[in-house]
Formats: structure tokens, C-alpha cells, sequence
């Protein structure tokens, strides 16, 4: 038999498979989109979910964060949130006659920014700023963001009344788009008929600690993107600038995200080095959110799949 | 003033800017193209030239200064205004040059959309051109050529778009395009049809002065041609090339003295001499340079019959002095073909005014010479014995030299009673001179003498340096003979050439002495390279291209229908090169693992699973196994090993060698004939 060649800890493979169905106990009939936001965390980024209200998108950001065993935050945007509400405010101790720091929610390993698409311009890019950076500075002051840092943030779709969509460049800090959609039917028996998601959630027990949570995402930057591959991601990028009915191509930092989420997701299907299908699997989550059509609309993912993938060849 | 400088200094939106890198390479190509121009154009444009350039660098990295339209108006009118100034006309060659220069660098300096650029990038292809109309030797089609290829590079860097290239891989596109070009470059070369006539030549243009023979005979001017290395003629026999001492090429004949110069004289009114001819003639083709003059030269003694092809353009005339005359200066590489005979007989009968101008002389000169002819006259009387005489006296007391000493008023008594230190025309000059004195008609012809067959061409090679000057004397019965004085001194002049004659010490082609092997050899090599191509690129006109189509049994093709045969062969060429580049499958380019994937996946095409373009192996299988879990089972295998050694990070040989065999295995039992039934019974 041919020998194979392994590069990575079985025991961290046991450990994304733990964590997938973990989650996917919780988020019923998801597996791949609970793949694609494990991975997408693994990649260190960000994460958007775009979708209906009531489809499990915040359930689904509650027990990421549990099954990783990170500190989780939740902030429900409103049009009236204001950027100290999330960053935090000093307030004078008359005790000490100084002024004491009360540090906001964002303080946390992982937020969920809970339709971030209701908040005002200016509070959104508070929250965008600090998942740039990494820190906040708060009069004047630098403070660091916790190690990890994740950003779950979901938005309903833009044509919804009261909505402030987010710009192009704010898009582009969110590793990965994706959305949820609707139950099938065998899916949504069992959640009808099952417990109560919430109380599900609290039985969690996380099976990864912080520093191996560390671990797996080093590891991600060491699974094998080969030669073939590289010059594949390029074309594909090419490709999205020379098409005339798209607006703006991907950008080199668009580039890496995809590189980035396709090692992450060949690791999590146990694997050392990233195949075409990784890339076509992750591409449509990774550029869906930056690519936009000449009348600024975003495309179908019919389309983008005819432009980015089909038009290709696999090397 | 501020109204000079652009007020809108940002590019207008919907005008696709140039891509900034692009412009010194525009720029460098654009010198490449005018810097053989510069010392032919006036001074003032190279320095218009530069100063552009550097102005143009410093808007690159100042934006600020770029200029506004008025200033471009102000510098065109300026230009035109210098152009109409230096040539007082616009168009002709020299004049259209210096404003296509201005006028190109006017444009690189306002180039700032792509469209600039492309325009720009077409212009300089096009004086690309314009250097041919001022020299088509090979060093120049050579760098030419190289620069044609800069510019495409040039085009190349210009349209990258968005995606930036590097330079290797620009040079990587150049190439081919350059390759393809060679092609339909050949065709149009060959098939276009052609019109009598140099190629390059402008009719309005007169080219410089070159060294050559010239209309007038003074002492020292042939010695000053035997500097020269420069190459006159070439010669192609029929046969083999005569001996060195038949080797008189004629060229101009003088009649008239007076004292100093020897000059043509007026033929009008002279009717043709009588020619007799015997024995086989020698056929040859001359191959000329340019020499901005009317004559030809030819073998003593050439014939006109329906044989010889005249020189493109126009055609010739034998005069009554046996000259060939073509009607045209000689502005352009010509070729003709002649005839000659060696024994001939020549003007046996001479008229009264012939024999008037062929025996005057410049009064009260040279009274000793006139002397020692009367002298000869008296005492010898015959003719024949009187010519023997002077040529003893010319073999006996004198030297032949190529720095002959100055002479005065009485040259001919200076040269032959005290310096008698000369080159060939002193010797020719006196000579006739005395015969004259002593009563016998004679007259000075130049031309060339001898030449070096390069054995690497099997052609002979005439330089100026073997232009000659020689007497031909009218005696009764015989008619013109010629007789080379020099001969009489130095007969390793005629046997051996030039440099056999003269002392080493006086030879100034000291690296071209034919005793000088090494750089004689290369001189010859090189010499053979500009011959062929002289012939067949140069002088490729009507006739050669009528013999070149004959060959593909074409027999005088009409204009129309070389157009028709470039048109076909131009579309088959392209659909072929077209053919070529869509279907390149670079199979050498790609790996081993790929070519095994690659077979195994046109078998599993021709059993009924044709892989998608955009279909990975992961994707391809589950497909397969989608339809045929059976055949996708034996699949796993090869296919995961495949992707693992073309993704994965390592490859072992091993494995190489193992997915060959896994595919070959596959191969016997996905065979499409067996597998079809078998479907078909499932």
C-alpha cells in the first residue's frame, strides 16, 4: 500500500470531530454550515450569518462558543446602540476621586453581534474596528481584545425595513458569509419534538481548551497548499477581475481568505493538504459577501458558482 | 500663466488611465526607435528630444507639472514651425522623419489615458519603418527587428490590465507572438507583389556624396580611393572567373587635358564605333552599390544583346566610348547582367574630330615631355615601338606609390623627369600624354582593376581600392588597344592586386592585407553574409519573385493574383497558427502524476464518465461511484493517491511509480468495450 503521509495530530482530528457534532446536536440538519463557521473560526476569522429571523442563527453562534469553551458575549443591536454600549465607559468613583474603567461587552472571547445591520453606521464600525485591530482605544486609552477573538455577527437580509447595510470595505473583515435556510422536514421533527435548544446548550460541556483551541489554528497554517492549487486560486481571482458583469474583483486580502478557509476546511475533513473541491467548497462563503454585480447588487449564488467555479479548470 | 498647467490634473473618470509602469519602457523604446535617426536629423531635435524626455520623467514623479493643452498646442506649432524652417517643406524623406520624431515625442509627452499609448505604441512601430528608408543593411534590420520586439513588449506591459504580470513572464509572451509573427512575415515577404524598383527607394531624395570614381581625373585622386575598403561592386560569373590581368572593369572615358584634369569631354554627335567580336564571351551579374552615379561598369569590352538585363530601375546605353550608361543615378543596390568579349576589335576607323580631341593637348605645357616625344617621333616613327619605348622608361627609372609627391604647373614634366614616384593615373596620364606628343592618338580610361573571388560566396568582390586608371591607344589597323602603363612598372599590381604592389609600410589597410589571414577571413565571411544578403533579401523584386513562384510552377503571376495567393496562404497560416495555440495542450509542461490522471480520466471518458473541466478528483469520484459503486470502489484507491501526490505537500517516487500501476490495473477492467454490455445488463 502506498504510505501516507501525515503531517497532523490525530488526537486534534478527534478533537474537531468531538466539537462538529457537538455543535451539530444543538443546530439540527446544518453539518455544513456548522463545518464552514468551525472552520472559519479555525481560520481566526470572522464570521457573518445572513438569514430570516428564527432560523437558529444565534443558537448556532451560542453553541460554537460553548463547544469551543470560549467566554461568549451577546449584543443585540438596535438602531439606539451607541458605540460605548459595546466598548465600554469610564465612570468617576467618587471613592478614589479617579476615573474607573467598566469595559463593555466586546471584551469577550467570542462575540455575537445579534443583527448588526440595525445598529447606526458609526456604532458598526466600532464594533469593525476592533475585530481589524484586535484592541480598542478608549479615551486614549489602548486596550487589548482577549486571545481568541471571535465575532459572530448575524444581520437579516438588507431589504428589511431599518436596516443600515454595511459597507463594501466592512464586509471585507468577515472571513466568511454564510446563511442558514429553512429545516428539512426530518430536521425540524426532531426539533419540534425534541427539549428546548436553550436547555440543550446549558448540558454543553466543552471538550477543547483555550490552548488547543490555539493549537488547531496554528496547525491550520501548516496544511499543505501545493503548487497546482496556488496557481488554481490565482486564475479563479483572475477570473473575478476580468468579468465584465462584476463590479470589483477579489481582492489580495480575498485571495488569502480563501487560501486560509480552504486549509481550514481540509483540516477539518482530517486532512494534511487542501484539494480543489476545499477551494470550491469554501469559495462561495468567502467571496459571496464581496463580490457585487455593476448596479451594486450582490450576485446569486447560481452565478458566482458559474463564474468562479465552472468557469475554471481544476488543475 | 496658471491657465498653461492643467486645471483638471486627476484623469477624467471615464478615461482608462495608463498603467504608470508602462511609461519608461514607452519611453525607452521610443529612444530605441529615434536614436539611429539622431545624426542624421539637425541638432536641435536631439536636444527637442531630450528635453521632452526629461520633462516627461519629472511629470512622472510630479505630477504637478504635467502640461496643459496649450503648452502641446505651443510645442506642435513650435515643432511644425522648425520642421518648415530646416527643409522648408513638410513631407519628403528627411523632413517627414524630423516631424514624425517631433511630433511622437509631443505625444509620449501629453500620453496619459491607454489610448495615449496604444497610439503612441503604433506610431513608433511605425517609424520603426522610416529607419529603413536611410539603410537596409543587416545590422540595422537586426536591431530593427529587436526593437520591434520591445515595442511588442511594450504593447505587451500596456494591456496586462489589473493583474499585475512579472517582466519574466511578459518576456514569456513576447516571444511567441514574435515567433508567430515569422510566419506571415515570411509570406508577405514573399508573396507581396513587387514593383520594379528599389524597395526603400524616395524619388525626391539625393543620397549623399560616397567615395568612388569621379567625373574628373586629377593626379592622386584614385590614390585616395585605394584608403577606401568600402566595396564598389560584386561580380557573379557563369563559369569560371577570368585571369587577374583580363580584369579591366571600364568606367569613364577622359579625351580632354588641360594640363591638370582630365575630363570626359562632349560625345554628343559621335555615332558608334565599329566592333568586332571573337571568341566566347564571358557572361557575369553585377551586383552595385549605390554609388549616385550614372555609370556601369563592365568587362573590356562589353555587348548589348537580348541577353543582358539591365539594372532596375530604367535600362542602359553603350556609348561611343564603350561605356555603359545607365539611364538613372545609381541610387539603390542594382543588378545587371552583361556580356563581355576579350577579343575585340575596337574603332578601327577614326573620324577627323576623333582623332582631333584624341591627340589635343594644353598649350605651352610640359615642354620637355613634348620634347622627349617629338624626340620619339623622329627617331623610332613606328607606333607600336614608340609605346614599347615609354613603357621601358616607365619600368625602368620609376616607382609606384601611394603617396606620390605633389606635383605643379608642369605635372607631367615634374612626374616623368624628376619626382617619377606615382600611382596608376600619374603613369596613365603622362603616357597618354606622350603619345599624344608623339602623334599617336590615345586617351585615359578609368575604371577597376581586378578583384578578390571569396571563396565562401563564389562570387568576386571589387572594392574601391581597386579602382584603376589605364590608356587605350588608336593604332592604324588595330583600332583602340589598351595599354596599362602601370603594368610596365609594377606587374604585381595586375597579377597580385593592390597590396602585393605597394610597400607594407605605406599600406594603411594594414588588417585587410590579403596575406593577413585571419582578419582577411572574416573580412570575406562577412563580406559573403552582406552578398546574400544583398541578393536574395535586398534584391528581391519582380524578377526574383517570378523565379521564386515559378518553382511552385507560377508562371508570371499578375499583380491581382499574388494578392489572391497571399490572401489564401495569410488566412491558412493564421487559421493554422490559430489552431495551434488553441489546442496547445503543453503535455511535456505537465507532471507524471498528471499525465497518469490525465489517461485514466480519458478511458473513464470513453467508458461514459466524462470528467468536467472544473471537477476535482474527490468530486469526479463521488460522481462515478454516484452511478457505478462499483467501478468508483475499484477507483479509491488511485484517485486519493492522486490527489495526495499532486496536493500533497510530498511526493515519494515510490508512490509515483505506484499510481502508474493502479491505473494501468484500472485500465484492463474498464475497458469500453467490455464495460458497455455490463452496464447494460445492470
Amino acid at each position: 500500500m502506498p504510505q501516507k503521509v501525515q503531517l497532523f495530530d490525530q488526537n486534534l482530528h478527534g478533537t474537531l470531530d468531538t466539537i462538529v457534532s457537538q455543535v451539530s446536536e444543538i443546530v439540527l440538519g446544518k453539518l455544513d454550515q456548522i463545518k464552514l463557521a468551525i472552520a472559519c473560526l479555525l481560520a481566526g476569522g470572522h464570521l457573518l450569518i445572513e438569514d430570516q429571523p428564527g432560523v437558529g442563527k444565534t443558537t448556532l453562534a451560542h453553541a460554537l462558543a460553548k463547544a469551543l469553551g470560549l467566554e461568549f458575549r451577546r449584543i443585540q443591536f438596535t438602531s439606539d446602540l451607541l458605540p460605548a454600549d459595546i466598548l465600554g465607559v469610564s465612570v468617576y468613583q467618587r471613592e478614589t476621586g479617579s476615573f474607573n474603567f467598566h469595559p463593555g461587552p466586546i471584551f469577550s472571547q467570542v462575540i455575537l453581534a445579534d443583527e448588526v445591520n440595525r445598529a447606526t453606521p458609526k456604532t458598526q464600525s466600532a464594533l469593525l474596528e476592533a475585530m481589524e485591530e484586535g484592541q480598542v482605544t478608549i479615551e486614549g486609552e489602548t486596550r487589548l481584545l482577549p486571545e481568541p477573538f471571535f465575532v459572530i455577527a448575524t444581520q437579516n437580509p438588507a431589504q428589511q425595513i431599518g436596516t443600515f447595510p454595511l459597507p463594501e470595505s466592512q464586509l471585507d473583515r468577515f472571513l466568511m458569509k454564510i446563511s442558514l435556510g429553512y429545516l428539512d422536514n426530518t430536521a425540524e421533527r426532531v426539533l419540534l419534538a425534541g427539549n428546548d435548544r436553550r436547555e440543550l446548550l446549558n448540558h454543553l460541556h466543552p471538550r477543547v481548551t483555550p490552548t488547543e483551541l490555539v493549537q488547531l489554528q496554528r496547525a491550520v497554517n501548516k496544511i499543505h497548499v501545493s503548487e497546482p492549487l496556488l496557481d488554481y486560486l490565482q486564475k479563479i481571482l483572475a477570473q473575478s477581475r476580468m468579468h465584465n458583469t462584476i463590479q470589483t474583483g477579489l481582492s489580495p486580502r480575498a485571495g488569502l481568505a480563501i487560501k486560509k478557509a480552504a486549509q481550514s476546511w481540509a483540516m477539518l475533513n482530517g486532512r494534511s493538504y487542501v484539494m480543489p473541491e476545499d477551494i470550491q467548497l469554501v469559495i462561495l462563503p468567502v467571496a459571496s459577501h464581496r463580490l457585487h454585480n455593476k448596479d451594486h447588487e450582490p450576485l446569486s449564488d447560481a452565478e458566482l458558482e458559474e463564474l468562479l467555479i465552472g468557469s475554471v479548470p481544476v488543475p | 500663466m496658471k491657465r498653461l498647467f492643467k486645471r483638471n490634473r486627476t484623469t477624467p473618470k471615464n478615461i482608462r488611465p495608463i498603467n504608470a509602469e508602462v511609461v519608461p519602457w514607452l519611453i525607452a523604446a521610443l529612444m530605441l526607435v529615434t536614436v539611429p535617426h539622431l545624426p542624421r536629423l539637425p541638432f536641435w531635435t536631439t536636444f527637442f528630444v531630450l528635453a521632452i524626455v526629461v520633462y516627461k520623467l519629472l511629470t512622472l514623479k510630479y505630477p504637478k507639472l504635467r502640461p496643459g493643452r496649450m503648452v502641446v498646442i505651443i510645442l506642435t506649432a513650435i515643432g511644425i514651425a522648425a520642421v518648415m524652417l530646416q527643409y522648408t517643406k513638410l513631407f519628403g524623406r528627411d523632413s517627414g522623419v524630423n516631424l514624425l520624431v517631433l511630433m511622437l515625442f509631443l505625444k509620449l509627452l501629453e500620453t496619459r489615458s491607454y489610448r495615449d499609448g496604444m497610439v503612441l505604441i503604433a506610431l513608433t512601430y511605425f517609424l520603426v519603418i522610416t529607419n529603413f528608408l536611410y539603410s537596409q543593411s543587416i545590422p540595422v534590420a537586426f536591431f530593427m527587428l529587436f526593437v520591434v520586439g520591445f515595442i511588442t513588449f511594450c504593447l505587451i506591459s500596456l494591456n496586462q490590465g489589473k493583474a499585475g504580470i512579472s517582466l519574466a513572464e511578459k518576456i514569456r509572451l513576447t516571444a511567441p507572438l514574435l515567433i508567430l509573427a515569422l510566419p506571415v512575415m515570411a509570406l508577405l515577404f514573399l508573396l507581396f507583389p513587387r514593383i520594379p524598383g528599389p524597395l526603400w527607394g524616395l524619388p525626391d531624395d539625393v543620397y549623399g556624396a560616397k567615395t568612388g570614381l569621379s567625373e574628373e581625373m586629377t593626379p592622386g585622386q584614385i590614390s585616395q580611393l585605394a584608403f577606401s575598403d568600402d566595396v564598389a561592386f560584386r561580380v557573379k560569373f557563369n563559369g569560371t572567373p577570368p585571369s587577374p590581368a583580363q580584369l579591366y572593369w571600364r568606367a569613364i572615358v577622359f579625351w580632354d587635358y588641360d594640363g591638370r584634369t582630365w575630363r570626359p569631354g562632349n560625345d554628343a554627335r559621335r555615332s558608334q564605333p565599329v566592333v568586332s567580336t571573337s571568341g566566347t564571351p564571358v557572361e557575369y551579374t553585377v551586383t552595385l552599390e549605390p554609388h549616385q552615379r550614372r555609370w556601369l561598369f563592365a568587362l573590356d569590352l562589353p555587348v548589348l544583346d537580348s541577353r543582358a538585363k539591365p539594372p532596375s530601375p530604367g535600362h542602359y546605353v553603350l556609348t561611343p566610348n564603350m561605356q555603359l550608361l545607365s539611364s538613372k543615378p545609381i541610387i539603390s543596390l542594382s543588378q545587371y547582367r552583361i556580356r563581355s568579349y576579350f577579343n575585340y576589335r575596337l574603332g578601327e576607323k577614326l573620324t577627323k574630330r576623333e582623332r582631333t580631341r584624341a591627340l589635343q593637348l594644353p598649350p605651352y605645357r610640359n615642354p620637355k615631355a613634348i620634347e622627349l616625344a617629338n624626340e620619339w617621333r623622329q627617331t623610332i616613327r613606328n607606333p607600336a615601338d614608340i609605346i614599347d619605348t615609354a613603357l621601358r622608361l616607365f619600368n625602368r627609372d620609376f616607382t609606384y606609390t601611394l603617396r606620390p609627391p605633389v606635383l605643379g604647373a608642369d605635372a607631367v614634366d615634374e612626374f616623368i623627369f624628376n619626382t617619377r614616384r606615382g600611382f596608376c593615373e600619374h603613369f596613365a596620364g603622362s603616357f597618354v600624354f606622350l603619345m599624344r606628343a608623339a602623334g599617336i592618338p590615345a586617351r585615359i580610361v578609368t575604371g577597376y582593376q581586378g578583384g578578390e573571388v571569396n571563396p565562401l560566396g563564389d562570387y568576386m568582390l571589387i572594392r574601391q581600392a581597386d579602382a584603376h586608371a589605364w590608356a587605350e591607344v588608336w593604332l592604324d589597323g588595330r583600332g583602340w588597344v589598351r595599354v596599362d602603363p602601370t603594368t610596365a612598372v609594377s606587374p604585381a599590381r595586375i597579377q597580385l592586386g593592390l597590396d602585393a604592389a605597394i610597400p607594407a609600410r605605406e599600406n594603411p589597410r594594414f588588417l585587410l592585407r590579403r596575406d593577413n589571414t585571419f582578419f582577411n577571413h572574416l573580412d570575406l565571411l562577412l563580406d559573403s553574409i552582406n552578398n546574400r544578403w544583398n541578393e536574395w533579401v535586398l534584391g528581391y523584386g519582380p524578377e526574383m519573385q517570378n523565379l521564386f513562384l515559378s518553382r511552385f510552377g507560377v508562371q508570371n503571376p499578375r499583380a491581382y493574383d499574388l494578392v489572391l495567393w497571399l490572401t489564401v496562404s495569410l488566412g491558412v497560416t493564421l487559421g493554422l497558427i490559430a489552431l495551434i495555440s488553441l489546442k496547445r495542450i503543453p503535455n511535456k509542461n505537465r507532471d507524471k502524476v498528471q499525465r497518469y490522471y490525465l489517461k485514466l480520466c480519458k478511458r473513464l471518458a470513453h467508458a461514459g464518465y466524462e470528467r468536467r473541466p472544473h471537477e476535482g478528483p474527490q468530486a469526479y469520484l463521488k460522481r462515478i461511484k454516484g452511478t457505478d459503486p462499483e467501478l468508483g470502489s475499484r477507483l479509491d484507491t488511485v484517485i486519493e493517491l492522486y490527489a495526495e501526490l499532486r496536493y500533497g505537500p510530498e511526493r515519494l517516487p515510490a508512490n509515483v511509480v505506484r499510481l502508474k500501476q493502479l491505473s494501468d490495473q484500472v485500465k484492463l477492467s474498464v475497458n469500453p468495450d467490455q464495460r458497455k454490455p455490463r452496464k447494460a445488463a445492470m
